[in-house]
């Protein structure tokens, strides 16, 4: 198999050194999300000519414990496409290109992945010009067959779980098994749980634990009146799930952290004759 | 879609936690039999493990164990042997049929739906009552192997086999197989018909092969025309080898192929008999 150039947007690649991409995603309802795509660099307007005939986005939910998987395609002379400047005082424009995605929540689980590429849907070329050093041998361009990636984006969940603004870990100078402690939270709002080793063992086998909530309890109290739900993906849902169960947040007088822990994740009731 | 199948909440979180203390992982040396082992294994012996089990799960019946209205039935009662594994393909697509829409693929991932609805159907009599005395063989001298074979056999053990429980346990294997079938069906570009698909993946190699190694180690083959490709290539050229295990290697490398070409092509339109051939031959031409 004979490797292709390609844009990556995790950094680790240097195929197309004129050219920059970035990929994100806005949750937009149950099942459905926009996709945005940013293509920059000096050497955008040649890259995206090349590409503009036979290059689609194409974005794939997936979700491996379902074995589901659907692809969303736009070609990108099917979509409109936004320039705006990279910054002040400077002429460097940047492209975005945004579309949306849906998907079946009953088809998988909590946490689907999006993973998005830019992809040939046909044959083109590529003028070696905007390639890096390494692909500069032999003719002045190269063909890019169909059905391959030319830019990887960075793959996201699109669901993230609440639990995951919580990291457990060891603290070798805490010596009481069964207690925790809740450090500040991260500009990401993601809280640090500390505990002793038997404790964070405990508390990994099971999968929604008493440990857990309480460190929820936790967290959730460290937040600020102040502090933004829009300054991150997990916050905004926390937000949005409270305020739709009418259940204070953060933001309001009468905030409880307990109740909205709880609410957010609700103790697990056991039936008659699972007293143990 | 039903609610009710998703065998959230309480129930699931109790049949987890009452599976595991049973039958932990790796205990399986002599003398380390749980009491709940003992208890069903004993039960079991004497024909009342059904209502042991709803006893200890603390419901009066399988269906409590969902939530929402009644459940969908079997199409007709199984017999032991078809019961512990031995289906046709026809009876898997009438199984299929008959759960359909009711069972959604994010409830058929949880084993705690196949659980529940297996307490149902054993209590209505469409899985026979003695299915345990019948097909359990030599499990039943040992407490700790028979609870075991007792828990793979109502919907899996899934804090010992993973996510692939469900892939294993007969009914729901008469699920997953159909609704694999139609999707790969769909996205072959009219190479494979959904019964075609469905006689690959019913080959049980093809299968140990597929459900070990989509769920875990090859998700990037979910995408339904990368699976269509594998399975056309297993029609053409099946796996070879004199025994099942050593076929289902076999197919494991032959997808293993296939999920080298994820990083750099998009499996929605790279053309479908370069697919084929990369499964069949591990190279294609460029």
């Amino acid at each position: 198999m004979i490797h292709r150039p390609m844009l990556r947007a995790d950094g680790l690649g240097y195929d197309f050194p004129g050219v920059f991409y970035s990929n994100t995603f806005e949750r937009t309802g149950e099942g459905e999300a926009h996709v945005v795509n940013i293509l920059s660099g000096p050497d955008v307007g040649p890259f995206t000519k090349a590409v503009w005939d036979s290059g689609a986005w194409v974005s794939e939910i997936r979700s491996p414990h379902t074995l589901y998987s659907k692809y969303a395609t736009y070609r990108l002379d099917d979509l409109t496409v936004n320039h705006e400047l990279e910054g002040e005082n400077t002429d460097a424009e940047r492209s975005i290109w945004k579309y949306s995605v849906k998907w079946d929540p009953a088809h998988s689980t909590a946490r689907p992945f999006l993973i998005t590429q830019l992809c040939t849907q046909g044959r083109i070329t590529l003028s070696k010009e905007m390639l890096s050093f390494v692909w500069q041998d032999g003719p002045s361009f190269l063909t890019v067959p169909q059905g391959r990636v030319l830019a990887r984006g960075n793959v996201f969940a699109l669901e993230e779980a609440i639990a995951s603004i919580l990291e457990f870990m060891v603290d070798k100078n805490m010596t009481r098994d069964g207690e925790i402690r809740v450090a500040e939270p991260d500009p990401n709002y993601h809280f640090k749980v500390f505990m002793t080793k038997a404790t964070l063992q405990s508390a990994k086998r099971e999968r929604r634990s008493s440990i857990m909530i309480a460190a929820l309890v936790g967290a959730l109290s460290r937040l600020k009146k102040n502090d933004d739900p829009a300054g991150s993906q997990v916050l905004g849902e926390m937000a949005a799930l409270l305020q739709k169960a009418n259940v204070p947040t953060w933001m309001d007088e009468d905030y409880d952290p307990a109740q909205a822990a709880t609410f957010l994740e609700p103790f697990m009731l056991l039936p008659e004759g699972m007293d143990e | 879609m039903s609610d009710y199948l998703r065998a959230t909440g309480v129930f699931d979180e109790a049949c987890q936690k009452w599976w595991m203390a049973a039958t932990p992982r790796g205990s399986t040396k002599e003398g380390e039999t749980t009491e709940k082992a003992q208890l069903l294994a004993t039960a079991a012996r004497s024909g009342e493990a059904l209502a042991i089990l709803l006893d200890e799960l603390g419901v009066k019946s399988g269906v409590e164990g969902l939530e929402g209205g009644t459940p969908p039935l079997l199409p007709r009662p199984l017999s032991a042997k078809e019961f512990t594994g031995a289906m046709s393909a026809q009876l898997e697509r009438d199984i299929y049929q008959a759960l359909t829409p009711a069972v959604v693929p994010a409830s058929a991932a949880r084993p705690a739906l196949w659980k529940a609805l297996s307490l149902w159907w054993w209590e209505k009599r469409y899985i026979p009552s003695d299915w345990i005395t019948a097909t359990a063989g030599n499990n039943l001298d040992d407490d700790d192997r028979l609870a075991r074979y007792i828990g793979w056999r109502i919907g899996g053990l899934s804090h010992v086999q993973g996510s692939v429980s469900v892939f294993t346990y007969p009914i729901a294997r008469a699920w997953w197989r159909p609704h694999m079938a139609n999707r790969a069906a769909r996205a072959s570009d009219g190479k494979l018909t959904s019964d075609q698909a469905h006689k690959v993946l019913h080959d049980p190699a093809i299968w140990m092969a597929i459900s070990r190694v989509l769920v875990k180690r090859l998700a990037a083959l979910n995408s339904p025309r990368a699976l269509a490709a594998a399975l056309l290539s297993f029609e053409s050229h099946p796996p070879s080898a004199n025994d099942n295990y050593s076929k289902s290697r076999d197919a494991e490398r032959r997808m293993g192929w296939l999920g080298r070409l994820a990083p750099v092509v998009d499996f929605s339109t790279y053309p479908m008999e370069k697919l084929i051939q990369m499964c069949s031959t591990g190279s294609i031409e460029s």
